[in-house]
Parts: structure tokens; sequence; C-alpha cells
């Protein structure tokens, strides 16, 4: 899943990341109905993407590769080809790589995500952090909503900046205190059943069968990249550009020039 | 060797200071027999938790030796008495931290070494002493509280102790929870012949003991029988009246 992830971030090919979220989303159980779960949880991070890329689209470029020029403000905006193609790229590896990782965690237990963590060989160090975050983050949100809850109950009134600041510095200081008595007490727990400085987790790896469905969708990939190079007719990257573009100007269109 | 004594307190002193606050323990002398139950009694702050620590190397004491199946609790044999003594804390949540249930049970039994099958075969019969060998892919986040102390207990088990240290055992436990808690729990014991140490300031629970120790502010006031320790009017003094509480209700 990282690997997917991380292959989808690291590429500047719009054929070659499309490709690997397909695949990705194939493998990843998809097709069990999750995808929907995925896009649902996925949507927040849009805004967020959406925000970090649109500004390359009026700054990024040489100035004899202007699209188009409006008006915003009173400022003149150019819209740059350069620009314009680093934006989609933003959206779609960030969009890709946040659908790939939403699908993966939705359709496998805790477990099975620190096992594929180990299957690809990160460092146990890491495994066993990434093991403690999955168990205690939830219940250190259960904890910061009950100490909410007590604050609220005592009749904390959230109406001011002042007071809501307030009231968050209180609880992050309490969840603080309670998370470093939490981690005392279970390294005390954990030394007493022979922990020393190493989680010792079950020994797992790929099965032959895993293997060979990792080789047969690289082989697909890589075919189907040669056909879509060498024979389609269509530039599915000046597509998506252009489709991206139509999309902008038309929400921009009441200031266009 | 000698294992009719489980665990062995000689003139143990033990003191922190935290802050302006101090605690100080002194003097603790007591035998722990092997295969009997032994209940640690006291108000909240009189040092049952400090004293259980204590045992298990947790806490190092400043003066006196502690000697757990005849080895004196040092740097040396720490490793060798926490495999024979096993804790179960009083709240699971510190205790309990992998992401499935089998994971946590497997935990010990994978850091003494053991192969994998083995690991596995422990694993299933600790599960299945304590009822949740269905739960062993759940996460514990899942699980209710009491479930969440069967398998703290379970992980416990699966080290295979000569004895058992519980920490409020039944704290935060509902009364049919607590009852088949106990059923367990005895029949355990009686398999295995363990010696049980629990700390409890729950007086319903101590008559659960064979013997009882009671502390107040880290001063042991009785040491006996658990039957003579409940008639005891120091006992009652510095536990509360169980009587003066039904009168109240």
């Amino acid at each position: 899943m990282i690997a997917f992830a991380v292959a989808v971030v690291a590429n500047t090919d719009f054929v070659i990341i499309l490709l690997t979220f397909i695949f990705a989303l194939v493998l990843g159980k998809s097709l069990q109905g999750r995808i929907l779960h995925a896009i649902e949880h996925s949507w927040v991070a849009i805004p967020v993407l959406f925000s970090l890329g649109i500004f390359n689209t009026f700054s990024k470029g040489s100035p004899d590769a202007i699209i188009t020029t409006f008006q915003l403000l009173g400022f003149t905006v150019n819209v740059y080809q350069e620009g314009l193609r680093f934006f989609a790229m933003i959206m779609l590896r960030g969009i890709c790589a946040v659908l790939i990782i939403t699908t993966f965690t939705s359709s496998m237990t805790m477990q099975e995500f620190v096992d594929g963590l180990r299957d690809i060989h990160l460092p146990e160090t890491m495994v066993s952090l990434v093991m403690l975050i999955l168990r205690y983050a939830p219940l250190i949100f259960e904890e910061a909503a009950t100490v909410r809850t007590a604050q609220t109950l005592r009749g904390l009134h959230l109406g001011t900046k002042k007071s809501r600041f307030a009231a968050a510095a209180a609880m992050l200081g309490m969840i603080f205190i309670r998370s470093y008595d939490r981690g005392l007490a279970l390294y005390e727990a954990m030394s007493l059943r022979g922990f020393k400085s190493k989680i010792q987790f079950r020994k797992t790896g790929l099965q032959k069968k895993e293997y060979v469905l990792l080789a047969t969708c690289i082989v697909l990939c890589i075919a189907i990249w040669i056909i879509i190079e060498l024979w389609l007719p269509i530039d599915i990257e000046s597509y998506i550009i252009t489709w991206i573009w139509r999309s902008i100007s038309g929400l921009l269109s009441g200031s266009r020039v | 060797m000698d294992y009719s004594v489980a665990v062995e307190f000689k003139d143990v002193s033990f003191q922190y200071q935290h802050g302006s606050k101090g605690f100080l323990m002194e003097d603790l002398s007591f035998l722990i027999p092997q295969g009997t139950k032994f209940a640690i009694a006291g108000p909240n702050g009189a040092g049952k938790t400090t004293l259980l620590k204590l045992i298990v190397g947790l806490n190092v004491p400043s003066s006196g030796e502690i000697r757990v199946f005849n080895k004196t609790v040092s740097k040396e044999t720490i490793d060798e008495i926490r495999r024979e003594v096993g804790f179960v804390f009083q709240n699971p949540d510190n205790q309990v931290f992998a992401t499935t249930v089998y994971e946590d049970v497997a935990f010990g039994p994978r850091n003494l070494g053991l192969p994998e099958n083995e690991v596995e075969e422990i694993v299933y019969d600790a599960l299945m002493k304590m009822g949740m060998e269905e739960w062993k892919d759940y996460s514990p986040f899942n699980l209710s509280f009491g479930q969440k102390k069967r398998v703290a207990i379970a992980g416990v088990l699966a080290m295979d102790p000569k004895m058992l240290i519980f920490d409020e055992p039944f704290a935060n436990l509902d009364l049919p929870t607590t009852i088949a808690l106990i059923k367990l729990l005895n029949e355990i014991i009686q398999e295995k012949e363990l010696a049980i140490l629990f700390a409890s300031h729950d007086q319903r629970f101590h008559k659960w003991s064979e013997n009882l120790l009671v502390l107040n502010r880290g001063k042991m006031i009785f040491c006996g029988t658990t039957v003579e320790g409940m008639q005891n009017q120091m006992v009652k003094d510095a536990l509360g009246d169980l009587s003066e509480l039904d009168e109240l209700l």
C-alpha cells in the first residue's frame, strides 16, 4: 500500500500515476465495496490539495506560455501552462495517494496493516511505534472527549476565542499528562513480560501467490503503458489538463476579462 | 529448592520523594506461602501498589531484603523472578497494548524466545482458560473493561507463572463479571497451585484470601489470617466498618 502511494506521489507521468492508482485499488480489495467508503473519507483532502496547488497555476511558468489572463480584485492574474500542469499533477497525485491509503486501511485490520509494514521491511522500531499509535490513538481521543465533557458539565462556555483557547490548552495539558502516565505504566507492564528493547513479532512474509499477483500487476502495468504511449491516439495528459482548466474557468467565469 | 515460601520480606523499607510529597514504608517483614491467596488491604494511599511493585523490582527498597521463590530481588535475578511472577495491573488498558488479543497474549511467550508453533499453543491455552478464544482477532479497543481484564490475565498466564499478583483485581467490574472472574481464577489456582497476592481496598473481597496484611500510610498494622484480621479493631478503624455503611444505605 505504501509502495503504491509512494509510486503515485513520486511519479511525474500522468499515465503511470493513473495506472498505479487503478492497480492499487484492484489489489486493495476495492471490489469488496470499500472504494465508496474510501471516497467518503477522502473528500476532506480535496480542499487542502486544491489550496496547496492552485497558486502554482498563477505563478509557475514562463511568460511566453500564458494560457489566459483575467482581473481579480483589481489585479491582473496570468494562468500559466506549466503552472496548470503542476496543479493538475498535485491534485492527481494527492487524490490518488489519499484514496489508495484510505482504501487499503479501510479494508484491512490493524494487525494486517502492521504485518504489511513489516513485509516491506520497515524498521522494527517504526513498526512498533505505528502499532502503539494505532492502539492508543482512539484511547487518547476518548480521553479528550471525556475531558471536554467534564469541562462542559462544569459550565465551560466556548463563546469567545479566549475561552476556546484556554479550554484547548487545559485539555492538551491534561491529555499530555495522562499519556505520559499511560506510557510509563505501559512500559512497566511490558517489561514485566520480558520486554527489553524490541517487540517480537510473528514471522511473516509475502506468500508465493502474492509474489505472482504482484508480478502479474507489474507486467500488466508495463503492457498497458506501452499500449497507451505507442498506439493510443489521444494524449491523456493534455486531456486531463484541458478538463481541469475547463472546470476552473467555469468557476472563475464571473471575473474573467 | 524450597518453594513452600513464595515471597519473603525481611525488614524492608522504601521511601520516595515526589515534589513536596514524601512516602515512607518502614520495616516490613512477612511471608507469603506458596499455593495460598494473600490479600493486601488498606485505604487509598496506604502503599498497596508500592508494595506489589517492590516484589517485581519496579520499585527498589531503600533497605532490607525481598526474596521471591528463594531468590533475592536484584538486577541479576529480576528477569528470572519476572518470569515466575505474573503481574496484572488495575487498568488493563495500561497492559494490553497490541493491535489484536492474540498478539498481546503472544507478547510474553515470544519474549521468552519460544518457537511460533509453541507460542500459538500457549496463546490458545491461555485464551481458552479465560474464555476469550473467540475474541483472538479483535482489537482490545473493541472489548469491554471486563474482557480486557481477562486478556490481561491471559497474557500473564501465557508466561506460565508460579505466582499471580493483582492490583485491585475487581475494581470497575460489575457484579456478574466479578463473579465470573473469581470462578475462573479459582479454577486456575486449583489447577496450577499458584500463589495469589492481591491488593484491594474493598473489604468484600478480603475473605477470598487465607491471609491478610493491612497497611496504613506505609505502616503494617496487621498481618495474619483473614478471619482474625476481619475481627481486629485496628483493621476496622483503618479500613472502615461495612456495617456502618449498611446502616447509612
